[in-house]
């Protein structure tokens, strides 16, 4: 048996049992079989040079608070918490109506999903989703709707600015074209905000290196 | 390192004030901030890419969040994390699989850098930036099953039958496969002048 037969078998790289005795006698075989035990503990390590994105955690919090909000929300549904839906909708036109809302002291993001049968827990395409962002006391903000990782399919204020428009806030009513997995998110800054480019996870890094801030991303599920 | 590294004790005592005052918001903050960074580059090694481990990082604190009353024992806050990473990045390479074709041995071979080869093989050294550079880069050029496996078997120091219940895959073909990564991961490693 030969280094290279071994080699050639795959037996030098068999690590954790007995090596081929051929091993122990041979130079070459000892030094290619240390060389792939080296190679297992640099694995084993998890050495990497890799850092973590800066703005993941943030990212990652917001989904998570988003995912919790959708719990909550759909354990309501589970409920027979209708009337308690219909009234939080009443409370929601009675605190952001247009006779006057109190100015918002944080930033916020508030969405819902309606069709002709009201709120419910589950999108579907033609629903209308309708997001409301309040920049607080922040001088630039967008709200932001992402298809899937890249697609950017409405944003306000921007080229539907007009839709947008609402008394110290944003207000985007949007009626859902396809299935898909939707983000919606808020960005607010002293600065103005960064052109998005099409992808989330680089229009929010551009935001954030920029000085913005995500106040929150909450993912609508379109089935 | 994701394995070696020792953990903020501040993180883990937030954590642990956190979970027994039943604050879960904070809870969560405490958790993405002690191992967020664990399961990120344990997620983004697996998978060989950003995007997938970026994504599947976050979807393991959203499962964790939904069962974090359970996390009664801080101390074992870390495995429990580590162990659903494995099985939703394993759940991604299924799906992934399906779509993506996989890099051969063989052009593995052929991606490697001809022109560096002819550079003085450094001896492997964990501390040495430029080597985890090459660790990293290599990692991802191997096949998604081929990368796996050896985290699989090296990092979660699983055995082959323990791996081969993971997977579906036979003890006998992950051992196969293994003979085949190793080879080809040095080989990489070497073309980028990096001595094993």
């Amino acid at each position: 048996m030969t280094c290279a037969r071994l080699e050639e078998q795959g037996l030098l790289a068999e690590l954790g049992g007995e090596p081929d005795p051929h091993v122990s006698e041979c130079e070459e075989c000892r030094a290619r079989w240390s060389g792939y035990a080296r190679l297992a503990d640099m694995v084993a390590s998890g050495a990497t040079a890799r850092a973590v994105p800066a703005d993941w955690k943030e990212r990652t919090l917001a989904r998570v608070r988003a995912a919790a909000r959708a719990r909550r929300r759909r354990r309501m549904m589970r409920g027979g918490g209708l009337a308690v839906a219909a009234a939080a909708a009443a409370l929601a036109i009675v605190l952001f109506g247009p006779r006057g809302p109190r100015p918002p002291r944080e930033a916020r993001l508030t969405t819902q999903i309606v069709d002709s049968g009201g709120f419910r827990g589950e999108a579907h395409v033609g629903d209308e989703l309708r997001a409301r962002a309040e920049p607080g006391a922040y001088r630039h903000f967008e709200l932001r709707v992402y298809r899937g990782a890249r697609e950017l399919v409405a944003r306000c204020p921007g080229a539907t600015a007009a839709a947008c428009a609402a008394p110290g806030a944003a207000a985007l009513a949007w009626t859902i074209p396809a299935v898909g997995v939707y983000q919606v998110l808020l960005l607010v800054a002293e600065q103005p905000i960064p052109e998005p480019r099409g992808t989330v996870d680089e229009d929010v890094a551009a935001a954030t290196a920029a000085g913005a801030r995500v106040v929150d991303m909450q993912t609508v599920h379109v089935r | 390192m994701w394995k070696t590294a020792s953990l903020p004790s501040e993180g883990v005592d937030a954590l642990t004030t956190a979970l027994a005052a039943g604050d879960d918001d904070r809870a969560m903050q405490a958790l993405v901030e002690t191992y967020g960074e664990l399961v990120y580059r344990y997620c983004r090694r697996m998978l060989g890419n950003d995007a997938d481990g970026d994504d599947v990082a976050q979807t393991v604190f959203v499962q964790a969040f939904s069962d974090i009353k359970n996390l009664s024992r801080v101390r074992n806050a870390r495995a429990w994390l580590l162990a659903v990473s494995r099985h939703r990045c394993l759940d991604r390479l299924k799906t992934v699989r399906r779509r993506a074709q996989s890099v051969a041995d063989e052009e593995l071979r052929s991606l490697a850098d001809v022109g560096a080869a002819a550079q003085l093989p450094e001896p492997l050294a964990s501390a040495d930036p430029r080597v985890t550079r090459a660790l990293d880069e290599c990692l991802d050029r191997l096949d998604a099953r081929s990368r796996a496996l050896l985290v699989l078997r090296f990092h979660d120091e699983l055995s082959y039958d323990e791996i081969s219940e993971l997977t579906s895959d036979s003890a006998g073909s992950l051992r196969v496969r293994m003979a085949r990564a190793l080879p080809a991961l040095r080989q990489c490693l070497e073309s980028k002048g990096v001595q094993p």
